[in-house]
């Protein structure tokens, strides 16, 4: 390697973790500061996204409640319209005296917006650029790739890179990048996924610890005097010299997996018992079971910072929309039962749980269900939100309407940059830094700005 | 070929991992072949050690 390169790398390096760190100091200063009676919070912080895989119609989750806003959804939802019987109000109206409503079968995610610790982003996707109808119809408007397809769509909401179809890191996997100094040396990688590989939690040098929901991490039988023989035979291989650069890689990956398999049981076991109840039959609940696990056995892996992947699926309601309503209950359930645990361990604060969806679906039926749109709501849940808002601009639900691009594919008129750039922030990522785990965030938002991106988190 | 070990290796190296076996590897199966007693695991035991072996994963 040559000297300059090295010198340039190694200062950029330096550069980005001193910056990320500073912003973490300044945080702890904050605290103390403010707080001088109190021992500091412990500096941790956990980011859990629940991906719901499909394309969720979030505009039969949020939905317009005052007379003209509903009858206008009513008229273009058609025979997928919710009745008023349907829907839940929310006690105060926005900012501009609109009423908006939540799928009743949500009321765990109601309360927690009522008391102020759920927000919801509204008409958010992903973008290459603020876009106009308009510009659309001119064939001027640079569009993300694979605009209304399942896997490119959820490969940009989970990399944040909508220009390309085969990005190489997700934005989690960019964050495990930045707080690698932060976290302290364990061989459990910061981003734990419970619902196998993904690209979000992924980077060149982060890679994913994958558990399945229920089990317990590690090999069955390691270290167990039945196993002996065999693991000694394992061991013995594994702990050979090999050339080829494949069988390498085989060998360090594996032996790198049986460690933080144990590493993970041994944190496990010196946590403190999570005291929270979760339904065995909601598999959400029992991927965000796994989530409260993971965050009690933080020290024993010695993580300041961690990130959760929790998936469910199903979503894709072209034919009818009839499941939808019991796939929300489920899901208002189990983020319930997550709140409450995180409550109980008195870390409301510290830990944000966000949601992401491949997009969301056309207004107007397709007969008995909806395809594939663009922009759509989302939300996020903790004691950091700023709750019991709706951020972002909801939209006028009409076909025909000016961010109306055909069939009520809405325009986002959010960019998933702008989303993901508050968690980032809050997480401790230095507004400098910002562009490393969200490259494309200077079209959205100049983070020199003394505004934050969206208003959406507590960036103390 | 379940009396002489090495008989038995040779045959499993061809199969599984194309003659392409490391000298640990084939001590470490043999080492499991002859501390198994019942003659009928033999085979599961040497079988079970050459998979997790990076010869038979890495095609070469």
């Amino acid at each position: 390697m040559k000297r300059r390169r090295f010198i340039g790398e190694a200062s950029c390096a330096s550069v980005g973790s001193i910056s990320a760190l500073s912003s973490i100091f300044n945080l702890r200063l904050t605290g103390s500061l403010s707080a001088a009676e109190d021992l500091p919070e412990e500096d941790y912080k956990a980011l859990v996204c629940v991906f719901l895989a499909g394309g969720n119609d979030s505009f039969n989750m949020l939905v317009p409640y005052g007379a003209e806003a509903y009858d206008q959804y009513a008229s273009a939802r058609g025979s997928l319209a919710l009745r008023p019987s349907e829907l839940t109000a929310f006690s105060q109206a926005l900012p501009d005296g609109r009423q908006l409503a939540l799928n009743k079968n949500m009321p765990e995610l109601w309360s927690l917006y009522e008391s102020g610790k759920a927000a919801f982003i509204a008409n958010v996707g992903t973008l290459l650029e603020a876009t106009t109808v308009a510009g659309i119809q001119a064939g001027t408007a640079k569009l993300p790739l694979g605009l209304f397809s399942h896997s490119d769509q959820q490969l940009h909401w989970q990399s944040g890179l909508p220009d390309t179809r085969s990005p190489k890191s997700g934005w989690g996997g960019r964050l495990a990048d930045l707080f690698a100094d932060l976290n302290g040396v364990s061989g459990v990688s910061m981003n734990i996924s419970l619902a196998g590989m993904n690209v979000f939690q992924s980077s060149g040098t982060t890679s994913v610890f994958a558990k399945s929901p229920g089990s317990i991490p590690g090999l069955k039988n390691w270290n167990q005097p039945s196993y002996r023989a065999r693991q000694s035979a394992i061991e013995s291989i594994l702990d050979a010299q090999y050339r080829n650069v494949f069988e390498k890689t085989f060998v360090s990956r594996t032996k790198e997996a049986i460690a933080a398999g144990e590493e993970y049981k041994a944190a496990l076991s010196i946590a403190e018992p999570v005291n929270a109840t979760f339904t065995q039959t909601n598999p959400i609940s029992m991927q965000l079971k796994d989530v409260v696990e993971g965050i009690s056995a933080r020290s024993g892996m010695n993580k300041k910072r961690q990130t959760f992947f929790v998936l469910a699926g199903g979503w894709d309601h072209h034919s009818s929309l009839d499941p939808h309503p019991s796939m929300l209950a489920q899901l208002s359930q189990a983020i319930g039962e997550f709140q409450a645990a995180i409550a109980g361990m008195g870390m409301e604060d510290q830990v944000t749980l966000f949601s992401s969806s491949d997009f969301g679906r056309t207004l107007s039926p397709n007969g008995g269900g909806s395809d594939h749109a663009w922009g759509g709501n989302q939300f996020v849940v903790g004691g950091a939100v700023r709750g019991g808002q709706v951020f972002g601009e909801y939209p006028e639900l009409a076909l025909g309407s000016l961010l109306d691009s055909g069939r009520g594919r809405l325009v986002p008129t959010t960019s998933v940059d702008q989303y993901f750039a508050e968690l980032a922030l809050w997480m401790g990522v230095s507004k400098a830094n910002l562009a490393q785990v969200l490259p494309n965030i200077g079209r959205f938002y100049a983070p020199e700005s003394q505004d934050p991106p969206l208003g959406l988190m507590n960036l103390g | 070929m379940l009396q002489s070990p090495d008989t038995l290796i040779d045959h499993l190296d061809n199969l599984l991992t194309y003659g392409q076996m490391s000298a640990v590897t084939r001590e470490a199966v043999k080492e499991r072949i002859l501390g198994e007693a019942v003659e009928a695991e033999k085979v599961k035991v040497a079988v079970q050690t050459i998979v997790t072996s990076p010869e038979f994963s890495v095609l070469r």
